[in-house]
This record gives C-alpha cells, sequence and structure tokens, in this order.
C-alpha cells in the first residue's frame, strides 16, 4: 500500500468513527424527548459504576495528589516559596491532574467494561432479543449506562479531590516536610471555589463523553470474541482523544 | 501407554474430577463418553499437562507428568498430537503454516517442513489449501486441517477432543476414517472423546464412561456395551 | 473471573492477579535471557505498538501541551501580568512528569488494551494451549516480542509526545499570550535529571505496561465475556502501575536532586 492510500484509509476511519457517534448521539437524543430512561435499570447501573470505579478512583486520586505534591515541592524549594505548596498543589491537582488521571482510569474501569458487556450482549443476540420483546435498547441499555457515568464521574471527582489532598498533603509532608497545617493554610487561602469547579465541569462531561463512545462501541461490536476485544480497544482509544479534546475547550473557555 | 492412577481436580473448590484411574495399552484406542460438564475435555488437558491434577499420577509411556516442570513437559507434548474442541488453529498464519508449526518449532529445515505438510495436504484430501487463512474455511475443513497438524510430527499418542462437533453425519464419517487411518500408520495410542457412540464402537478397543467428574466404567468395547449405564447413555435414556 | 462480591473476594482477586504477574514477568526475564529472538515477530510488533500508535499520542499529547500551556499562561497573566516565562515553567514539567506518564497512559489504553484482548482471544479460542502443545511457551511466542517492542518504542514515543507537547505549547503561547517562540524555546530551564527522570519512566511503563497486560490476557476464562474482562483488566492495571511507578520515580529523583 502506498502512503497516499494508508492515508487515505486512515482519514476515512476517522470520518466513519466520527459519523456512526454523530448518528449515536442523534438517536440517543431523540430519545431523550421526552426522557424515557428506565428507572430501574438507571438505579442499577449508577449503583453498579459507583460501586465498580470508587476503589480505583481513590487511589488513583491519592496517587496523583502525591505526584502533584512532589512535582510543585521541586519549584517550591526552587523559590525557597514554601507558603505556596498548598496553592500550586491544589492548582494543579483540582485543574487538571485530577480530573484528567481519574477521567482516564474511569474510562478504563467503567467505559471498557460497558463496551465489553454491551458487545457480548449484541454478539450473543441478546440485543436482538431486546427488541423483538419490542424494549428500545436505546432506552433500556444506553440511557441509563450514560446518565450513570455522567452522575457517577461527577460525584466521585468529588471524593477524589478529597483523596488527592490527602495525598498531597502526606506526600508534601513526608518528602519535603511542610507542615501539614502550612500546607492547609495555604491550600484554603488561594485555591477558589472556580479551581474546584472547573474540574467537577471537567469530570461531568469526560463522564458523558465515555458514557456515549463505549456505548457506541459496544452496541458497533461484530464478530465473536476478537470483536469484542478489538471493539474496547478502540472504545477507550476514542474516549481518551475525547477527553483531552473536551479538556482544552473547557479550559480555553472557562476564563 | 497411557495411565492414570486415581486423579482427582478441583476448581475454586469444586471438585470436578474424582478418583479417575484407567490405562490404554500400547496401539490402543479408548472412546471416551460423557455428558456435557462430565470432565473429559479436562482429562485430555491434564494428560497433555497442560492442567496439573491436584491427585493422582499421570504416566505417557513410562513417563510420569508430575514430577516433571513446564520445560520438561514442552518434550513430552512433542509426542502427543492434540486435536482441540474449537479448532484452535492460529489464526494469523495460512494453513500451511499452521500445519508445519510443530515442525518449525523443532526447528526442522524448511524444504522438509513443506514436503511434510503437503503429505499431510493429501492425506486429508485437501491438496489446494495451503496458502489459505482458517477463517475462509469451513467447520470440517477446518477439522481436517486440525487433524493434519495434530499428526504432522508423526507422535505416538493422538488425543482428540471431540474431533466432529457440529459436522454433518458425512464429513463425520470422513474425520473417523482419517483419524484411524492415521493413528494407523504412526501405530498411535489414542483417546477419542466423542459423543458419536454409534461411530465410535467400530474403532475403538475400549470404552470409558465419565459421570459428573466420576469414572462410571472402563473396559473393553464388548463389555461395555453389556453395561447397564454405558448401555443406557448410549441409548440417550435420561438417568 | 466473575466481579468479586465480598471484599475478601475482591482481596483475593487482587493477590491472585499480582501472582500471575509475577509468574510471567519471571519467565518472560528466562526467555528474555536465554530464549529465541523471533525478530520478524518483534518488528511486527514494534510496528503494531510503534507505529500505529504515533498519531494517537501525537493528538493526544499535543492537546495536553496546548492545556498546559493556557493554564500557565492565564495564571501569569493573573498574577504577574507577564506569559513570556510559560515556556520556562511548562517544559520541564511536561518533560519529566506528564510527556512520558500522559503517553505511558495512552500506551496502557491502546496497546494495553489490544495486547490482551489478541492474547485474550487466543486463550479462548484453546490457541493458546496448541502454542503449549508445540513447544511455543507464551512467554517466549507470544510475551516476549511484545515486551521487546515495547522497551524500544514506548521510550520512542514518549519523545515523540513531548516534541508534540512542546510545538502545540509553542503554538498556543504564541496566538493565546503574543510569547515569542523564540523565548518559549527556552532549553535552558531543562536540566539533564529532568531528561533522565523523562525517560527512566518511559522504560519504565516499557517493561510494566506489556507484562501486565498479556498477563491480564493470558488469565481470560470463557468466551467474549472472558475476553472483555480481560481487556478491562489490562488497562486497569496498567494505568495504576503507570501512576504508581510514577509516584516511585518521582520521589526518588526529589530525593537525590
Amino acid at each position: 500500500m502506498t502512503a497516499v492510500a494508508r492515508l487515505g484509509g486512515a482519514v476515512l476511519d476517522l470520518c466513519r468513527v466520527v459519523g456512526a457517534l454523530t448518528l449515536f448521539c442523534g438517536s440517543v437524543l431523540r430519545a431523550l424527548i421526552p426522557p424515557r430512561a428506565d428507572r430501574v435499570e438507571t438505579w442499577r447501573a449508577l449503583h453498579r459504576v459507583g460501586v465498580r470505579s470508587l476503589p480505583i478512583v481513590i487511589v488513583t486520586a491519592f496517587f496523583a495528589g502525591g505526584i502533584a505534591a512532589i512535582q510543585v515541592s521541586t519549584y517550591v524549594t526552587k523559590f525557597r516559596a514554601y507558603e505556596a505548596v498548598g496553592w500550586g498543589f491544589g492548582f494543579v491537582t483540582f485543574r487538571e491532574l485530577g480530573p484528567l488521571l481519574v477521567g482516564l482510569m474511569f474510562s478504563g474501569r467503567v467505559g471498557a467494561h460497558n463496551t465489553a458487556e454491551l458487545g457480548t450482549m449484541k454478539v450473543t443476540e441478546q440485543i436482538d432479543a431486546l427488541r423483538i420483546l419490542a424494549i428500545d435498547p436505546i432506552h433500556f441499555l444506553v440511557l441509563p449506562r450514560i446518565i450513570a457515568m455522567l452522575v457517577m464521574m461527577t460525584l466521585l471527582n468529588v471524593i477524589g479531590d478529597v483523596f488527592a489532598l490527602a495525598g498531597g498533603m502526606i506526600t508534601a509532608y513526608a518528602m519535603v516536610g511542610v507542615d501539614p497545617y502550612v500546607f492547609w493554610n495555604s491550600f484554603t487561602e488561594y485555591v477558589m471555589l472556580i479551581d474546584f469547579v472547573n474540574g467537577l465541569i471537567k469530570a461531568a462531561a469526560f463522564g458523558l463523553a465515555i458514557g456515549v463512545v463505549s456505548c457506541s462501541f459496544g452496541l458497533d461490536v461484530r464478530g465473536g470474541a476478537p470483536g469484542v476485544g478489538r471493539a474496547v480497544n478502540g472504545g477507550v482509544v476514542v474516549s481518551a482523544v475525547g477527553i483531552f479534546v473536551l479538556d482544552y475547550l473547557i479550559t480555553a473557555v472557562m476564563q | 501407554m497411557i495411565r492414570l492412577e486415581g486423579v482427582g481436580k478441583a476448581f475454586d473448590g469444586q471438585p470436578v474430577l474424582r478418583d479417575i484411574s484407567f490405562t490404554v495399552p500400547a496401539g490402543g484406542t479408548l472412546g471416551l463418553i460423557g455428558a456435557g460438564g462430565a470432565g473429559k475435555s479436562l482429562v485430555l488437558k491434564i494428560l497433555c499437562g497442560l492442567v496439573r491434577p491436584d491427585a493422582g499420577r499421570v504416566w505417557l509411556d513410562d513417563t510420569e507428568l508430575g514430577p516433571l516442570s513446564e520445560r520438561e513437559l514442552m518434550d513430552v507434548r512433542g509426542r502427543i498430537g492434540m486435536i482441540f474442541q474449537n479448532y484452535a488453529l492460529f489464526d494469523y498464519l495460512t494453513v500451511a503454516e499452521n500445519i508445519g508449526f510443530p515442525l518449525a518449532r523443532m526447528q526442522r529445515p524448511a524444504d522438509a517442513i513443506a514436503a511434510r505438510v503437503q503429505t499431510r495436504l493429501d492425506q486429508v484430501h485437501l491438496p489446494d489449501i495451503g496458502p489459505r487463512y482458517p477463517r475462509e474455511l469451513s467447520g470440517g475443513m477446518k477439522k481436517r486441517v486440525c487433524l493434519a497438524r495434530a499428526t504432522v510430527h508423526d507422535p505416538p499418542i493422538m488425543l482428540c477432543d471431540d474431533p466432529t462437533a457440529g459436522l454433518d453425519p458425512v464429513t463425520t464419517n470422513r474425520i473417523f476414517r482419517l483419524l484411524k487411518d492415521l493413528q494407523a500408520q504412526n501405530d498411535a495410542t489414542a483417546i477419542i472423546v466423542s459423543h458419536e457412540t454409534g461411530y465410535l464402537r467400530p474403532i475403538c478397543d475400549a470404552i470409558a464412561l465419565l459421570d459428573r467428574g466420576r469414572l462410571v466404567f472402563a473396559g473393553p468395547t464388548a463389555e461395555a456395551v453389556e453395561h447397564p449405564e454405558v448401555r443406557a447413555f448410549m441409548e440417550g435414556e435420561p438417568p | 473471573m466473575a466481579e468479586p462480591t465480598t471484599l475478601a473476594g475482591f482481596v483475593a482477586e487482587i493477590r491472585a492477579q499480582v501472582v500471575d504477574t509475577a509468574d510471567v514477568a519471571r519467565q518472560s526475564a528466562w526467555y528474555l535471557a536465554r530464549g529465541r529472538w523471533d525478530w520478524p515477530a518483534i518488528w511486527a510488533q514494534a510496528h503494531e505498538i510503534g507505529v500505529r500508535s504515533v498519531f494517537f499520542v501525537i493528538v493526544c499529547l499535543g492537546f495536553l501541551g496546548a492545556i498546559i500551556n493556557l493554564q500557565a499562561g492565564f495564571q501569569a497573566t493573573r498574577i504577574i501580568g507577564d506569559a513570556s516565562l510559560i515556556g520556562a515553567q511548562s517544559m520541564p514539567l511536561v518533560v519529566r512528569l506528564l510527556g512520558p506518564t500522559l503517553t505511558g497512559m495512552m500506551v496502557a489504553t491502546r496497546v494495553g488494551t489490544g495486547i490482551a484482548a489478541e492474547i485474550g482471544s487466543m486463550v479462548v479460542t484453546e490457541q493458546v494451549d496448541a502454542l503449549r502443545m508445540n513447544r511455543a511457551p507464551p512467554a517466549e511466542y507470544l510475551v516476549k516480542p511484545r515486551l521487546v517492542a515495547c522497551m524500544i518504542m514506548v521510550p520512542a514515543l514518549t519523545t515523540i509526545g513531548i516534541t508534540a507537547a512542546f510545538f502545540a505549547g509553542m503554538a498556543v503561547a504564541a496566538f493565546a499570550f503574543g510569547t515569542n517562540p523564540g523565548t518559549y524555546a527556552d532549553f535552558d530551564v531543562v536540566v539533564g535529571l529532568d531528561l533522565v527522570e523523562g525517560m527512566v519512566k518511559a522504560a519504565a511503563y516499557g517493561v510494566a505496561i506489556p507484562i501486565i497486560a498479556s498477563t491480564a490476557g493470558l488469565r481470560a476464562r470463557g468466551g467474549s465475556e472472558g475476553v472483555g474482562e480481560a481487556t478491562t483488566q489490562a488497562v486497569v492495571a496498567s494505568s495504576l502501575a503507570v501512576i504508581v511507578l510514577d509516584f516511585a520515580i518521582s520521589g526518588v529523583v526529589f530525593v537525590l536532586r
């Protein structure tokens, strides 16, 4: 294959993914008027998503806090500005590192699992069975999952912020010797509500994107067990790109 | 010779095989029958060391498998031809590369491999499909390719896990005939797991019946057909 | 692999995962020292893992570079009223933390799921059993080429990712804040230790990701459900490994500094 043909193939693939996602968003939006998400399924999805991702979000946030504290400390020790460590830490973690790392982990844990689950239902003809029973898979399967991911990602980000703060304070104390009291004061004094809200908006956007992408890839599965594997792969890749693009857009708009 | 003595295996605390003992003499053929989930496939995997039993001892000819390391087991497995239930053809290799794979891993010269592969393809009556990929083949063709790959290195022991699952009667008949021919060619000892009891009876010297992990009967085919539980199973009577 | 429902089951599952990963790592190390070198397979994996991830890494890390410089620029203009130093502020951070770690996360996402899906499919269709029957132990035949390819390709991708972040950041600095590209590209701020830290991280991820993902694939049980579970496990475990390794290496380098 020549380079031109390969480039063309890649562009066509990209168009296919974007087109499929757009059509899928269209059918999800149509299902929203009037909103007809299955209530029982939505509660179950909320429960499953929350339970499944809580441990991984806590661990990720804790380490993300630690990593941010180390990096901020490198600057702080250089300029001997110990009272700024809480501010630098809070700014980096709440706005950027926290939502980004938690979002990527959430995509891996919940998004990938969701694609695999829907994909398995597709290849074992369970989706067709639903259609025969006159149950719309969008109302019954997709909307509850998207709602669950949107809500849970937002809530988990709040919990994640708490654990990131703990991880940052412990690391700053253990490695740089910053008194937790000084850290806390600098943190509460300089970190604004807007930093926290900025992270929260990002988390909600990531949750929505992961929900839409993972459901779309799951329902598109073809070709048995290898097909499920490929769909999970494609889903997490597109979710990751989506997370970065949304992060950029929100950062640019929120100033 | 294949010998099992008091073999047992449990998964997650659930016993799947309990106290299995039988012997297949050199050159003999044993038909292993039983309902789905009785543990037939597991017996074959224990015999080639893919699964290690929790209890009991296993011999292939004079070699006891238990004390061998994974690397020593690889040499033993070179003496076995295994036909897998789900074909287990490598989907990224052509049919010819699949059949030649055991020889290639033994680092035989390429021209010797090619000649041997073509012989086997002719023997399974698929002389022209060497360059094609497994996904382009029908179920019966894939089974014949499996047969060719399993016997390409002339193994003295053959283990066949349901070699005719999901095939039509004509193809089933053809597979069993091929199996018998290839076995006779190497004078191999064989265990055949199958539900086709009608085909098994004439080609097996002995029959063993497994029921939920226990060995109900193991003995010569002539005695087996007289045994009430084996006969009930063969005639499809619910227990 | 059913989803564990109790805390004890959860702990036991993680323990089993760690034990299996250690086992695969030990076997791979053995074959790395002594086994065959299947160069065509290594080449094919290097293409699949490296070349086919380049576009993905450039897009993600490019956006990352833009985001970091937007944040830094907004802060700088708010506090000191001058955004000319944002290159100097952001570049060390990109080189030693965000470049390697986000590239690592992206490789864990794209390559980790790919490896687990491929090996997992081979497990559930008994192809791995067929390999073990034919003197092709999975650690040598499947894991080793992927491991060697990742050890070479993850540092290479990291370098490409850092470059993408650098240029995207430069563009944002120039267009959004009017920072002179010449001022932005102040290479004096990146010290040798930053580069060493970044590359050590990349190399560590290059070893950890293929081993963790291969283990997840080899642990697959059952049909398409098992393959799905394996890919999920691969991306979570290898992403987590990236974060934990980052924490550990950052800590060691901070103490050395």
